[in-house]
């Protein structure tokens, strides 16, 4: 289990390589830079300016200032400034609580996919080609057609027209009203933080819960055909028994390995979520970033999410080591 | 349980009755298939009203008027003092600012009236894209010749452009976004993955981990810098729109390429691989003649199952104004001008554009769904389902 462990670290090292050099190219294709700014002010000199260019190496070519970024990395753990608030690229990031919010927002968002989505494809496949079967059917669908930012728009929508509650009162934006931004961790402030949950949940996860409970469905009715399940019911298990001991543990194998799968889209959409409800997370200071031009902030940050993506692959495969006994890490 | 026998079966999970085995029961299986039935439909239609958008729409995308600032969708009336007609008739309205609050309201003008008409004289176009008209399926025009009679189904925007007309145009683009990237991602992962199964070794170790490598990109944040660096360059929206498309199927191939050259390697063992290499053909004309077709039907599957997952992710691009940008319109760049709470508050009817975009992805599914459970059910079927 150790050796794998260290091993997967290992082998993500080449992997973040990969990563950064895609992310360093795809930033070098902006056009202009920070002292392109600069060189319209007239009031800085062009000796400054000068002086900047080599400071931040922006003469030299790509694999040379790709060479420089790396190296500055490992040696000195510096991932170049922001071109924006001078602070380190990283406290740029992170500034004031964000990478926390991140890590609730997708900690939180995955548990209310799995705990709507897991139940509702048990209750589809039990009854399947029933009426609750093709209602959800057609649920599903629909949700996983929905853009995430169509129903946060939407949401705001109904708050601002026919609704007329006011943002606040529907909980639509932000994570926590005023009055708890500061306060000590209280039952009132979890409370008013779940409030303002929801409306992420659903914008982030809707579509994916919808994809999980197709997945939960089929997965579940691939069991129901197998062997050991005809025997089950022939020694005389309840049905109960037979779908939550036997077929669901079964069946929930093949989903926690689509659980990595996962990730990247909720990087997506809780970058949206962030520009649509105003949430002051990773994924909002990425984009930020992006819209800004703000060259080591952006690599930055997507050399953050591949390794948040490979950390969550980790996870995912020690997850299904754990439930799946057939499976041995070595 | 009576073994089924060869030539009928019944599907459990889509309750089909499999008559023929081969290709055909791929296809009958897929006709018979309720979701993808509907979803065909949908798309035929769809497919149709972008064909024919600049028939079916009174104005063109780029005409601007000012006075219609933000007008809500024109009412059609069809009772004429009480008395029911078969076509309907707008009313002229006018734009009333209030002189306390500045809103800016529109009111009908109950004393003049347009009618309704079908193929009236408009702006010309080219049918098709090939021959030139002007003749559009319906409109208001006024006797007069004055620009009072407008009738904007949808409402306007900003500028005072019709959405309707502009959602029929933009359908255009956001139709044909996912088989875009689709076709430039599928041969780089068939490639990618046939060259990996096929040759293994140092290769096959090299273009996994690149693959991994790709993996692990965030995809949307990667597409947008990239949209965010072609914006600056001076490039036509187009070409900017199609390197930002062309970026996504860069992005996502991996995963495609690691399925491939799993079915690759199974294949490579196979007796007709075997027989082709002995009859002297090359490596490269046995993985592309005989090896790589084999994969053909996970590749349709896979194809029309990404191709809701890429609309959506156009849509949310165009939605953050690093996809399709002004003048052009997609569904999703055409959200992009009510992302404003004030705006959405104040002028719901441009929230239109969304519906199109669940309907259109919704058909998307539903057709990926169908074809899935149509090779499936043929699939278990040659593979035997009592061996299960």
């Amino acid at each position: 289990m150790t050796t794998y462990i260290v091993r997967r670290v290992l082998l993500a090292i080449p992997l973040l390589l990969i990563v950064s050099f895609i992310s360093f190219l795809v930033v070098d294709l902006m056009p202009g830079d920070y002292v392109t700014r600069l060189e319209a002010n007239p009031i800085i000199s062009q000796e400054t300016i000068d002086r900047f260019r080599a400071e931040f190496g922006l003469d030299r070519s790509v694999l040379a200032r790709y060479g420089r970024w790396i190296t500055s990395i490992v040696t000195r753990w510096d991932f170049g400034r922001s071109f924006d608030t001078f602070l380190p690229a990283f406290d740029t990031l992170f500034l004031g609580n964000r990478l926390a919010r991140t890590l609730l927002i997708s900690s939180t968002t995955i548990l209310f996919m799995w705990l709507l989505a897991v139940p509702l494809g048990v209750y589809a496949a039990r009854h399947q080609r029933r009426f609750g079967d093709q209602a959800l059917t057609v649920a599903g669908f629909a949700s996983l057609s929905v853009p995430g930012f169509v129903i946060g728009l939407v949401l705001l929508w109904l708050l601002a027209g026919p609704l007329n509650v006011g943002a606040i009162g529907l909980g639509v934006g932000g994570l926590l009203d005023q009055e708890f931004a500061g306060a000590r961790l209280s039952w009132a402030k979890v409370a008013n933080l779940l409030w303002h949950l929801w409306p992420i949940w659903l914008v982030v996860g809707l579509s994916g819960a919808a994809g999980l409970m197709r997945y939960t469905r089929g997965s579940l009715l691939d069991e129901f055909d197998k062997p050991y399940v005809l025997t089950a019911r022939a020694a005389g298990l309840s049905d109960r028994a037979v779908v939550y001991r036997h077929a669901l543990r079964n069946a929930i194998n093949p989903l926690i390995s689509i659980l990595g799968m996962q990730l990247p889209r909720l990087v997506a959409g809780s970058l949206i979520a962030s520009k649509v409800l105003g949430l002051e997370t990773v994924e909002g200071a990425l984009w930020n970033a992006i819209v800004r031009r703000d060259p080591y902030v952006i690599m930055s940050g997507l050399l953050f999410f591949g390794a948040f993506l490979m950390l969550g692959n980790l996870f995912a495969d020690l997850l299904l080591a754990w439930t799946d006994p057939r499976i041995r890490l070595d | 349980m009576t073994q089924p026998q060869r030539g009928e079966g019944v599907d459990r999970r889509t309750g089909d009755k499999n008559r023929r085995v081969g290709g055909g029961a791929v296809w009958s299986a897929f006709r018979r298939h309720r979701l993808a039935q509907v979803g065909t439909a949908i798309l035929v239609a769809f497919v149709l009203l972008s064909a024919f958008a600049e028939f079916l729409s009174p104005y063109t995308p780029s005409d601007q008027n000012s006075a219609y600032t933000y007008a809500p969708p024109t009412r059609l009336h069809f009772r004429d003092d009480g008395d029911f007609r078969l076509l309907p008739f707008v009313y002229k309205t006018r734009s009333v600012v209030d002189p306390e609050t500045h809103a800016r309201t529109f009111v009908e003008d109950k004393t003049t009236r347009y009618d309704v008409r079908f193929f009236v004289r408009g702006e010309p176009y080219r049918l098709l894209g090939l021959f030139p008209t002007d003749v559009h399926l319906f409109g208001v025009r006024a006797e007069d010749g004055s620009a009072d009679a407008r009738i904007l189904l949808f409402g306007a925007d900003r500028f005072g452009r019709d959405l309707f007309t502009r959602t029929l145009i933009g359908s255009r683009v956001s139709l044909i976004v996912g088989p875009f990237v689709i076709l430039i991602l599928l041969p780089i992962a068939a490639l990618a993955g046939g060259l990996s199964g096929y040759i293994g070794g140092t290769i096959d170790v090299v273009i996994q981990r690149i693959g991994e490598g790709f993996m692990m990109i965030p995809g949307l944040p990667i597409v947008l810098v990239v949209g965010a660096a072609l914006s600056g360059r001076g490039l036509s929206p187009i070409l900017t729109f199609l390197a930002v498309m062309g970026t996504l199927a860069i992005v996502g191939w991996a995963r495609v390429a690691r399925v491939v050259r799993g079915q690759v390697i199974a294949l490579r063992e196979t007796d007709f691989v075997t027989a082709a290499r002995a009859s002297g053909a090359g490596d490269l004309r046995i993985l592309l003649r005989h090896v790589l077709p084999h994969t053909t039907s996970y590749l349709v599957v896979t194809a029309t199952l990404l191709i809701p997952g890429t609309m959506l992710t156009e849509a949310s691009l165009s939605f953050l104004g690093y996809g399709l940008r002004e003048p052009l319109a997609s569904w999703g760049s055409l959200l992009n001008a009510a992302a404003d709470v004030t705006v959405i508050g104040q002028y719901p009817w441009m929230l239109i554009p969304a519906g199109f975009i669940i309907v259109s992805v919704c058909a998307f599914n539903f057709v990926g769904e169908g074809l899935r459970d149509a090779f499936d059910a043929t699939k278990r079927w040659r593979a035997g389902r009592a061996s299960r």
